[in-house]
């Protein structure tokens, strides 16, 4: 295809064509190419200036995406894969205990990582692990004692949701009871102090 | 022989020298916390929590003014005037043992409490907030409780930034100024701190101290240093009596909670788990759940829990 056919049709597109020239027109429109091409040159100017409609193809990225997800195979975990980070709705319950919402310190223990660790060995607790066996399941690590079903029964138990209930209440009992004892960067009565409430002193 | 016997010598004095060096920063830290006027940024980390935090702190004929503010999250203030506080009742008393609140004035001061407990080194020197600091390691004598390190500011000796550590020396907490002003303009700050008078509800309860007594549990092995703070007794979450005992060495906490099983308990295993800076260790006493959770090693933790003992009437053994 010569240039010079194409700038034709650049010109025909911009209305820029010669009028008196009506045969080089229609043998344009003739050339299968051209006419694509004018066809092509035409959708591009509604586009850029905004005045497509409904000529111009939309792509719809998220549909493609959804279906090439759909396309994709189907992973399968075992059903007793447990998630490391646990978040338990523990400050409902906190706020509870407290008797009043909680501020940001207790907020800053919400959301628990509860990484199951054995104890390490020591002096302490040498005698204490020479007689447990340790249990290992897929998302943790149990210094247990008893047999190993037994231990892996009771593993499940300590990682229940009525188990996570208990710790984040002893957790909140600690946090709360511990302000005043120890230092603290932050707030040392934010445990027990509700949103926008200022503790003053003076 | 003299030739390694003075260099044992020197040795030793220059190690002596150290540690004296070392813990005269650390008096330095003290004092400069209870004299200096300054205001800063700083952040707490703990875990994987991160939070800002903003003081100021001003001395003056009245006492100590400490002004915190949380930079993060719902607006929260701590306010201190003099030596006196409210308490939730909106009644004017004395203020808790120490009135000083902010970290880097309550570390050192513990820490020189507990010097029997750790030994100090010098570590050298570094930048913290843009300002010259030198460095303190602090390690305990013992593997029951976490180690510090600390820096200090080289010019006026406040303590900038500090970790506490694990044993494998990975941080379990630390703060950290990013930016400190000393010896702040008078007047606007003091002015604001002045007009803040005591508006609304309070609700200050920290600092208060419930009568200790043991109750019907004794923990007969816990570190030097620690002593039982407190002792409470609440309903669990089946209507079940829990026993709450609190132990603190001035530097961390840790809870002894023990709640009854009943004949259909499922069995609960030994396990330990950690969450920010806290670690926590589940194991049975006497057919009692007992947790026990603080801010030190699972080793200590472990030591509480097998040296439970009941002192009532139904008095068990040790740990299952």
């Amino acid at each position: 295809m010569k240039n010079s056919k194409l700038e034709q049709v650049s010109a025909l597109v911009d209305d820029e064509f010669p009028a008196h020239s009506g045969a080089p027109v229609e043998s344009l429109l003739k050339d299968l190419k051209l006419r694509a091409t004018w066809q092509r040159y035409h959708e591009l100017g509604d586009w850029m200036r905004g005045s497509a409609g409904g000529r111009v193809i939309r792509v719809d990225v998220a549909d493609r995406v959804r279906l090439a997800l759909e396309s994709e195979p189907t992973l399968l975990f075992p059903a007793n894969r447990r998630p490391l980070v646990v978040t338990p709705p523990a400050s409902r319950r906190w706020s509870q205990l407290a008797g009043m919402g909680m501020a940001a310190a207790v907020a800053s223990v919400t959301v628990l990582l509860f990484q199951q660790t054995a104890e390490p060995d020591s002096p302490a607790v040498s005698a204490m692990a020479a007689n447990q066996p340790v249990v290992r399941s897929p998302a943790l690590t149990v210094a247990a004692a008893g047999s190993g079903d037994r231990a892996e029964a009771g593993a499940d138990e300590n990682t229940g949701q009525a188990f996570q209930q208990k710790l984040d209440a002893y957790l909140a009992s600690h946090v709360r009871q511990s302000a005043g004892h120890r230092p603290q960067g932050q707030l040392p009565n934010a445990t027990v102090v509700g949103y926008g409430v200022t503790v003053t002193a003076k | 022989m003299g030739r390694l016997i003075i260099l044992l010598t020197g040795l030793l004095v220059t190690g002596v020298t150290l540690a004296e060096d070392a813990e005269a920063w650390l008096e330095h830290m003290d004092e400069a916390a209870r004299t200096l006027n300054y205001q800063g940024d700083f952040v707490f980390l703990r875990g994987d929590q991160m939070h800002h935090m903003q003081a100021l702190h001003l001395i003056d004929q009245s006492g100590t003014h400490v002004h915190l503010t949380n930079l993060d999250g719902p607006p929260t203030e701590l306010l201190l005037h003099g030596g006196s506080s409210v308490d939730e009742d909106g009644r004017t008393e004395a203020a808790p043992e120490s009135k000083e609140v902010l970290f880097s004035a309550v570390l050192p001061q513990r820490l020189l409490a507990l010097r029997g407990l750790y030994s100090f080194t010098p570590a050298g020197i570094d930048r913290v907030a843009g300002r010259s600091t030198r460095i303190v390691d602090v390690q305990p004598l013992d593997d029951l409780r976490y180690g510090f390190r600390l820096w200090a500011d080289t010019e006026r000796g406040l303590l900038l930034k500090a970790m506490m550590l694990d044993q494998q020396g990975v941080a379990v907490e630390q703060f950290s100024f990013s930016r400190i002003e000393f010896d702040p303009p008078p007047g606007e700050q003091v002015a604001t701190i002045n007009e803040s008078a005591p508006q609304g509800d309070y609700s200050l309860v920290a600092g208060k101290k419930t009568a200790v007594d043991q109750g019907d549990w004794q923990v007969t092995a816990i570190p030097e240093g620690f002593e039982l703070q407190s002792v409470s007794r609440y309903a669990g979450d089946r209507q079940q009596l829990v026993d709450h005992l609190l132990f603190s060495d001035g530097l961390a906490t840790v809870s002894v909670f023990v709640e009854p099983l009943s004949e259909n308990s499922p069995p609960v295993v030994r396990s330990t788990m950690t969450t920010g800076g806290v670690t926590t260790l589940v194991g049975t006493v006497s057919h009692n759940q007992v947790t026990v959770m603080g801010e030190v090693p699972v080793v200590t933790l472990s030591l509480i829990l097998n040296s439970l003992r009941r002192t009532g009437p139904a008095a068990g053994g040790l740990g299952d």
